[in-house]
């Protein structure tokens, strides 16, 4: 047996599925979100909010008297009442002069009830003029763009100067790896497209909700599900100008976030009017103004050109990446983190590689799972299945043919230290028996099979810190501050300080998400929590463990090295010596030192904190840079689908996933986040989509923005995931991330799957009916017909 | 103006005297007067099901019935169908089969669940997928909630025998 496999085969709860420590609460319904702690605050004021229904207008006249006359409302704000400051985690609080979008707020009521807070804002009377707006992205990058969105880029106070190139334009990133020209000249085959994804949203079920006290010393407190306490604490300080000890931040458990709840864009405005009436407030966000007002994801379009040579070996590539941030404020977008999505799976020695942050008068859009990636990698294992084709090539030796290998340089110039990605397919596409043709059915029915792999980045940011209190009864409370919406970091924490205790799940208690109490942490995003809060987490046990055992040293007079600690018992050189509750003592009733719970010594207090290396600045003019990012988190995909080639509708019949996470720390876990990531990418593939009219999305609501249901998952004998993990040296028990790589890769799997069932190429996302029915018509038009549907714009 | 009207709910099977306004879902009545916060809010319209509870033995999404609309009738919420000393079938396997994420739908889906297979203790991986339909996950990919259900099903049916 291997050093390695004998550590796994010691470990007691790491990579086991052990239940997670929050189910119960949840299963019976008594798990607090957010919304549930508005009872406990009585005389709580609701806050309602006015929107502008224009995507570009000027405010002529904004008149409140009314509403601020009306019976039970406490306070009405404008923008002028809000801080001239503009944080870039959060979106400006309302509009001033201009609103940017259709959706964006400009006027805000707190009142007695929710009712009356809805009525004055009806009593609230706003002019506009309508202004040019610019919706589509590649418009907007223009030199002279029909409108100018944010007019104070790069002018906010406090804020790192933008010289933008153009006036839309928040950031270019460059890459130039190679000889991009050169590369061109050697390759037997070049291919060139566009690529583009629709403007989606997280539709995490539970809405965006805070509520917010004033304090008696002028400061305040904040429950919230926004992601962050600390992050947020910082922000809320920094706005209004409030000392930071006078801030605490408390995260119930949140209902999903996705990304989506990175940005804090209820957290302001609440704590303007909590300040503003003195009292408490609470701020909700209906369904709909989920869809206007609060964060999506970003369309990026993909402009790609890959030379191959006749072999099938990449000698080139040149992408432009646009990413549209939508009305964002202070954005500092570069594209970077989307066109990432295109660097760490493949060798491509010429790369030429330009990304655009673009702001447009549709709202605003940030984080959501795979930041940018999957937009990208959707771009590139399309053009790959159709460079296969050309090449007369199978689509799998042509990604083996190309595949990074551990210890190879990416294009950014990293070495990479972990790539399970080939593996990844190669699972899959056995598993989908790739190529055994579909059997195919007589009607309308015709079925295909694609594959698809790729990678997301892991940022290398912040810091957490992590404490584990040793109670004298042996019980462990463990101090953190990571998020947990959903996907199981209070289970995995309670795992890793089981394991180092070597003690049952049952006497390990998780406490979460409270600036007055847990230390800090940024937040959960990046698919890093198990890595960065694990890691400190795993030293935090480990410096009360040392602590404990230089304690029982001096009482067994032994040195601490031969000690171990095992489930509350003190081993000398694996016998045992004494046990745990037995090192504390009693003070003596005569000194009047002791209390309930109190021991000499106890609780013992562990501390631990784990910054990830930071990445090192790249040549701007190049991108070039030894550490880019930090590790690669990979998947692969398989489908099968079947296409109605009648009414243009994609059924998913099969899926595979296959994850490369590092070492799985809780296998049940991790495969239901490639469930839920497999899910949420048929969304994104076949389904979501904004619709606007006039720059207004008009199909805010779940019944006309069709998310993922049961009816659209295969059944459950037909979705299979698997694990390829290659672990991570500094990762816990060489773990990785999952969250994000799930989602990667789905969608090109099924365009790969679409094409080889009806020979259709489809490059827009969503491939909805009405995308798919137009491309089976024009295939059946006759050759002179331009070959491609309209291309999409932005905003219609 | 109070147009506040006094109404008996009976809840969890006890019979509980609110004030209401006639504008007011059960849903709002449950989590603000009774203190009932298990059923969620996650939509406008009706489309999520996190409200889903039972009245008169039908999954109801209560968001879309008014408070004055349940009187006389019996309502089961999430907080009245187990304890964490005895737990119904549905929500131990809900734990076992790790179809809990974040947890937001739980008490709507499992409540949604109690009503299909009360009325088909025999129900089919398509009957579950078809009755459930009108609860959203944005979570688990259902995969897991479906197992659950199933599991239930399976444990359900041998106590009876």
């Amino acid at each position: 047996m291997s050093a390695k496999e004998s550590l796994i085969s010691s470990l007691l709860f790491i990579g086991q599925s052990i239940p997670r420590v929050d189910a119960l609460d949840k299963v019976l319904g008594r798990a607090r979100f957010t919304a549930d702690l508005q009872r406990n605050f009585p005389g709580l004021l609701h806050i309602k909010v006015l929107r502008s229904p224009h995507a570009h207008a000027r405010i002529v006249k904004l008149d409140t008297s009314r509403a601020e006359k009306m019976d039970g409302v406490r306070a009405v704000v404008t923008g002028k009442d809000c801080p001239e400051k503009v944080h870039f985690r959060a979106p400006r609080i309302l509009a001033l002069e201009e609103a940017i979008w259709a959706g964006e707020g400009v006027a805000a009521v707190a009142a007695g009830s929710p009712e009356i807070a809805e009525e004055a804002i009806g009593l609230i009377q706003v002019e506009y003029e309508k202004l040019p707006a610019v919706l589509d992205a590649e418009e907007a990058m223009q030199a002279n763009p029909p409108a100018v969105v944010d007019r104070q880029l790069g002018q906010y106070p406090g804020s790192s100067l933008i010289t933008p190139e153009a006036p839309n334009i928040t950031g270019h990133f460059k890459l130039r790896a190679g000889d991009v020209a050169k590369g061109f000249a050697e390759a037997d085959i070049v291919l060139e497209n566009r690529f583009s994804t629709s403007r989606i949203s997280h539709s995490q079920l539970e809405p965006a909700s805070c509520l917010a006290r004033c304090e008696p010393d002028g400061g305040v407190t904040l429950w919230t599900n926004g992601q962050g306490v600390h992050v947020i604490k910082g922000i809320i300080s920094d706005l209004f100008n409030l000392p930071l000890a006078k801030v605490r931040v408390i995260n119930p458990y949140q209902g999903g976030s996705f990304g989506n709840r990175l940005r804090h864009y209820v957290e302001p405005l609440a704590i303007l009017l909590a300040l503003k009436t003195g009292g408490t407030v609470q701020l909700t966000f209906s369904r709909k103004e989920m869809y206007l007002a609060a964060s999506t994801r970003l369309p990026v379009v993909t402009y790609i050109k890959t030379g191959v040579k006749r072999d099938g070996t990449i000698v080139a590539q040149q992408m432009k990446v646009i990413v549209d941030n939508g009305a964002s404020y202070a954005a500092v977008q570069d594209g970077r983190t989307a066109s990432s999505g295109a660097v760490p799976t493949y060798r491509i020695p010429n790369f030429f590689l330009d990304s655009y942050g673009v702001n447009t008068n549709t709202p605003w859009a940030g984080a959501y799972r795979g930041l940018g990636t999957p937009q990208v990698v959707w771009a590139i294992e399309c053009q790959l299945d159709m460079l296969a084709e050309r090449l007369r090539m199978d689509p799998v030796e042509l990604r083996r043919k190309n595949v990074l290998h551990k210890g190879e340089k990416n294009a950014y110039g990293e070495e990479i230290a972990s790539i399970g990605v080939m593996q990844c397919l190669e699972k899959v596409v056995q598993e989908i028996q790739l190529h055994e043709p579909s059997t195919q059915e007589p009607g309308p029915w015709r079925r295909g099979k694609g594959v698809a792999m790729g990678g997301k980045q892991n940022t290398p940011r912040g810091r957490s810190e992590a404490e584990v209190l040793v109670h004298e009864d042996g019980t462990i409370e463990v101090l953190y501050s990571a998020d947990e919406q959903g996907m199981g970091s209070e289970t995995v924490m309670a795992q890793i300080a089981a394991e180092e205790f070597r003690v049952p799940i049952c006497q390990v208690r998780v406490k979460r998400g409270d600036t007055a109490v847990t230390p800090y942490d940024t937040f959960s995003a990046s698919s890093f929590t198990t890595y960065n809060t694990g890691n400190a987490l795993r030293l935090a046990c480990q410096d009360a463990i040392r602590q404990i055992l230089q304690a029982a040293s001096q009482k067994l007079e032994a040195s601490p090295d031969d000690l171990t600690l095992e489930n509350g018992k003190i081993m000398v050189q694996g016998s045992p010596g004494m046990d745990l509750n037995k090192l504390f003592e009693p003070f003596s009733m005569f000194t009047l030192q002791g209390g309930p719970a109190l021991k000499k010594g106890t609780p013992v207090r562990g501390w631990g904190v784990f910054a990830p290396s930071p990445a090192v600045p790249w040549d701007p003019e190049t991108g070039l840079t030894p550490r880019m990012w930090n590790w690669y988190q990979y998947n692969a995909c398989g489908v099968e689908v079947a296409v109605n080639t009648a009414t243009g509708e994609i059924k998913i019949l099969r899926g595979v996933l296959t994850a490369d996470m590092g070492f799985p720390i809780n296998p049940k876990m991790c495969e239901g986040q490639m469930e839920g990531g497999f899910g949420m990418a048929i969304g994104a593939s076949v389904l979501e989509e904004y619709i606007f009219r006039d720059g207004l999305m008009i199909n805010s609501s779940f019944g006309n923005y069709r998310i993922p249901t049961f009816r659209e998952m295969p059944p459950r004998a037909q979705f299979k995931s698997f694990f390829a993990p290659d672990p991570l040296p500094d990762g816990p028990w060489g773990s990785k991330g999952i969250g994000e790589a799930t989602m990667v890769t789905v969608a090109p799997a099924i365009a790969n799957a679409v094409y080889n069932a009806v020979g259709v190429r489809l490059r827009d996302l969503p491939m909805n009916p009405e995308r798919v029915l137009q491309h089976l018509q024009m295939a059946k038009a006759p050759a002179s017909a331009s070959g491609q549907p309209p291309r999409r714009r932005g905003g219609q | 103006m109070n147009m506040k009207q006094k109404i008996e709910l009976e809840v969890n099977g006890k019979t509980q005297e609110v004030f209401v306004e006639p504008w007011k879902t059960l849903l709002e009545v449950l989590r603000e007067d009774l203190g009932l916060t298990g059923a969620k809010m996650g939509c406008d319209d009706g489309n999520c099901g996190a409200c889903t509870v039972i009245v008169d033995g039908q999954a109801i999404k209560s968001c879309l019935m008014l408070a004055l609309q349940a009187r006389g009738k019996q309502i089961l919420t999430i907080e009245g169908l187990g304890s964490a000393e005895n737990l119904h079938p549905l929500q131990q396997a809900f734990i076992d089969h790790f179809a809990v994420q974040c947890g937001y739908c739980t008490p709507g889906m499992i409540m949604t669940a109690k009503a299909l297979l009360d009325e088909k203790p025999e129900a089919t991986e398509e009957d579950i997928r078809e009755n459930l339909h009108g609860n959203i996950c944005r979570c688990t990919g259902y995969v897991k909630i479906v197992e659950a259900v199933e599991a239930a099903r399976d444990r359900m049916k041998k106590r009876d025998i």
